[in-house]
């Protein structure tokens, strides 16, 4: 670990994870000994091979799904269920098609027990700062892919989360759409006013780790350990296509292939 | 072209990448960079340049004035700015003063298909008609509802 993050306690421990799933009658181990901080408005990225267990990572995080050993703390406080503090973005957007726009958001407040007039102002509020306006009616089917990722990201936002958690939400979305969503995440994370504080995001695109984050932690072959973590001290905004970038994204990639 | 016919995120995504290479780059770099087919890029560029944010020069594209003005503003001043700048093409003074017309200011799906073949002569209305929506929505233009299929304006 670096000396930089040492020296601030951490607001989520993630403490020797392990995680085996049975196969076939076969125990298969996807995460061993995964352990690492998260700091107070950080920006932090996972990347691996595919098949590493950083979805899953993810999952545990999140409280969706018990390790077989170790711990996450979250403010000193272990999670034992889905954390309220988190919400999480999908690859697949994973939206109700028969909701509206404005339902699908919602429903990330309904849970929570709050009052229809409160959940719809708070959905317009975070409608409005995705870029939705205007599509409130819609329903996901009459949505691009970028148009369905803002829906995803408004529904997790909509709980005003501590930690946004992302597994993959770019890959599969056309390039130039996820150029310019990554653009809107920044400006979101950035903005101290609203959530999220932290975010933790899973990919296989070490470009846009390295673009996006604070650290970038890789995880080896199944099962995933923790191989090297880097910090990435380039200044804000960055230079995608800066030289200084490309020099991190070969040492990273070096290491996964 | 009357109106933009890719989805709007691609249009700001390739507008953001462009302001990345300082505003300027060439056609076949900017989609070897982004591992895009120029086939691909072509409508997107032809998009921008129509809105007046792009310009096209043997090769080369770069960011007109209005084009960075575009950008520096936040997500919802840019719907704004588009709302402004649809405003200027015929495609859409047209339909708002036929939305206008009508006793409750409202459209059905069919009725924009049908008015932008008769009226615009587009040969494939009803492709038109979705992009229609999808533009009027993003510029805060229109409001569709298709439950109750009805089109008005904001």
């Amino acid at each position: 670990m670096s000396i930089k993050t040492q020296m601030v306690t951490p607001i989520l421990d993630v403490r020797n994870v392990n995680k085996e799933f049975n196969f076939h009658g076969r125990k298969v181990p996807i995460l061993k000994d995964v352990s690492f901080s998260i700091h107070e408005n950080e920006f932090l990225s996972i990347v691996g091979p595919s098949g590493c267990g950083k979805s899953t990572l993810l999952r545990i995080i999140l409280g969706l799904v018990p390790p077989d050993k170790g711990e996450i703390i979250y403010k000193g406080e272990r999670i034992q269920s889905v954390s309220p503090h988190m919400s999480m973005v999908f690859q697949s957007f994973a939206l109700l098609p028969w909701l509206t726009v404005i339902e699908n958001v919602e429903l990330g407040l309904e849970a929570q027990g709050i009052p229809k007039e409160q959940r719809q102002k708070r959905a317009l509020k975070i409608i409005q700062e995705v870029g939705l306006e205007g599509f409130e009616d819609a329903y996901p089917r009459e949505l691009s892919g970028g148009m369905k990722q803002r829906v995803g990201l408004a529904r997790a936002l909509v709980t005003d989360p501590e930690i946004l958690l992302m597994d993959e939400p770019f890959s599969s979305l056309d390039p130039l759409i996820a150029e310019g969503l990554r653009e809107e995440i920044l400006k979101l994370w950035s903005d101290k006013s609203t959530s999220p504080e932290i975010v933790i995001m899973v990919t296989h695109n070490v470009e846009e780790a390295v673009y996006l984050s604070d650290r970038v932690i890789v995880l080896s072959h199944r099962p995933g350990t923790v191989l090297s973590e880097f910090d990435i001290d380039l200044k804000r905004p960055r230079n995608k296509r800066g030289q200084e970038l490309y020099e991190l994204v070969d040492k990273i990639t070096s290491l996964i292939a | 072209m009357s109106i933009p016919k890719v989805h709007y995120s691609r249009l700001i995504g390739l507008l953001e990448a462009l302001e990345d290479f300082g505003g300027k780059v060439d056609i076949a770099k900017i989609a070897d960079d982004l591992n895009l087919e120029l086939d691909d890029l072509l409508p997107v560029i032809e998009a921008a340049e129509l809105l007046g944010f792009l310009r096209t020069e043997s090769g080369d594209i770069s960011l007109t004035n209005e084009g960075l003005e575009f950008l520096s503003n936040g997500t919802r001043g840019r719907k704004k700015h588009l709302g402004k700048k649809l405003l200027t093409l015929d495609h859409f003074k047209k339909l708002i003063e036929f939305i206008n017309q009508k006793e409750d200011k409202s459209i059905t799906k069919e009725e924009l298909s049908n008015f932008l073949a008769e009226e615009l002569h587009e040969i494939d209305s009803k492709a038109v008609s979705e992009w229609t929506i999808e533009w009027g929505r993003h510029g805060l233009l229109l409001r569709y509802n298709s439950k109750e299929d009805k089109i008005k304006l904001l």
